[in-house]
């Protein structure tokens, strides 16, 4: 088929179509509307009892501080992603600080802090699940007007977005304080669906897209 | 001029011609046609020396720019007002072209020489194949597992020669159509020859 014929095809029945909202304002709706639904599942499922004390604790802030980082950064390299030319440096670089500075924090937790115990934490897992659900539809369902040249990165920085944001929610729910408990059963999951959002991404948005 | 850097690859396009593909772009976002066909047309003329400098064959180099183009058509609602439209046009051309790449590095490894200048003045289609080299009676012993429209396919593509569009043309078929029946008949030769190579 000659380009000219192609062209003329194209342009044949051109609808009026929608622009993309700017991704800072992607993902300022989604930072709003997934806190609201956190802080929702939070109170619904239950916070812990001595969440006023351990707030208190330095390690407290210090494990949910990089957590917002790491959701903040992910979320918004995702929304940055699906525009052509948007991609910059620092959707590769700031969640990649945002996860070192975590794990940096949790090896100094580790090795502070003496007798360590995994502890159950199934319950931690289905915490984790039911509360990224719903950052996750929002932020995918946003994502589905975008271009997904890189799908698989995409699809690992929504689903981690999403994840960090619950996992920092558990923090407000999980009383097992222990660094152990903390990184198998809480940081590990988020590694797990974080993973599992990158393989699944092409599949993803290939199908949303046809 | 403005430099925009997309994969290592640079080009250029003046502030001018930018802002002036950028407006029509923008009206035809709007659905104004004649916009979106002046955008195209003027797009296409830079999208196609970008691509001749990086694809030698000129015929794969019209595939990429049309696959660009229905790329862009699909992707025309994510230009985002007071942008420059040269980082966004590029983006979307080099990410077609890195997949062009890529197909032609995984048929690449499938293709095996099958004649040589000699034996294609004296021999038949059906005797080149049937040359001196023993890999050439599996490759026919492959070709003939295949489902007919595979094999009448990969035929009139690497033994008779044709271009694609030639090829989509004589079997009646589209030209996507064409490179998609191509490349499961190539996965179900390299799964012959995988089966092969394990006994």
């Amino acid at each position: 088929m000659k380009t000219e014929m192609l062209i003329k095809e194209l342009t044949a029945n051109v609808a009026p179509v929608r622009p993309v909202l700017h991704p800072i304002v992607q993902f300022a709706l989604w930072v709003v509307a997934s806190s609201f639904l956190v802080a929702v599942g939070v109170l619904l499922i239950g916070p812990r009892r001595d969440l006023h004390l351990a707030a208190q604790e330095s390690a407290f802030a210090m494990q949910v501080i990089p957590m917002l980082f790491l959701t903040c950064f992910s979320a918004a390299a995702a929304f940055f992603l699906g525009i052509p030319d948007r991609k910059k440096t620092w959707t590769a670089w700031g969640p990649l600080l945002a996860l070192i500075s975590w794990l940096i924090i949790f090896g100094l937790l580790l090795t502070s802090h003496g007798n360590l115990h995994t502890g159950a934490g199934i319950k931690c897992l289905r915490n984790i699940l039911v509360l990224s659900t719903g950052p996750a539809m929002i932020l995918l369902y946003i994502l589905k007007r975008s271009v997904a040249f890189e799908s698989r990165t995409m699809g690992l920085f929504a689903i981690l977005s999403a994840t960090t944001l619950a996992c920092a929610g558990t923090r407000f729910i999980c009383p097992n304080d222990d660094p152990l408990h903390f990184f198998l059963w809480h940081f590990a999951s988020v590694a797990a669906l974080a993973a599992l959002g990158a393989y699944f991404g092409p599949i993803f948005f290939k199908k949303i897209k046809n | 001029m403005r430099m925009a850097a997309v994969f290592g690859y640079t080009f250029f396009m003046d502030h001018k011609t930018d802002a002036e593909l950028a407006l029509l772009l923008i009206s035809a976002q709007a659905g104004d046609q004649k916009a979106y066909e002046e955008f195209l047309h003027k797009a296409s003329e830079i999208l196609r020396s970008f691509l001749k400098k990086k694809i030698r064959d000129p015929e794969k180099a019209e595939d990429v720019l049309q696959e660009t183009l229905m790329a862009i058509h699909k992707s025309r609602h994510t230009f985002l007002r007071g942008r420059q439209l040269g980082p966004w046009l590029y983006t979307i051309c080099s990410h077609r072209m890195l997949d062009y790449f890529r197909k032609q590095r995984r048929l690449d490894r499938l293709e095996v020489p099958l004649m040589d200048d000699d034996i294609v003045a004296q021999e038949s289609p059906a005797e080149k194949i049937a040359s001196t080299h023993p890999l050439h009676h599996q490759i026919v012993s492959a070709l003939d597992r295949l489902p007919a429209k595979q094999k009448e396919v990969i035929r009139l593509l690497k033994i008779e020669d044709l271009s694609v569009k030639e090829v989509a043309a004589h079997v009646n078929m589209s030209e996507s159509a064409v490179k998609v029946t191509a490349f499961r008949g190539y996965q179900a030769i390299r799964k012959f020859f995988g089966g092969k190579n394990e006994n």
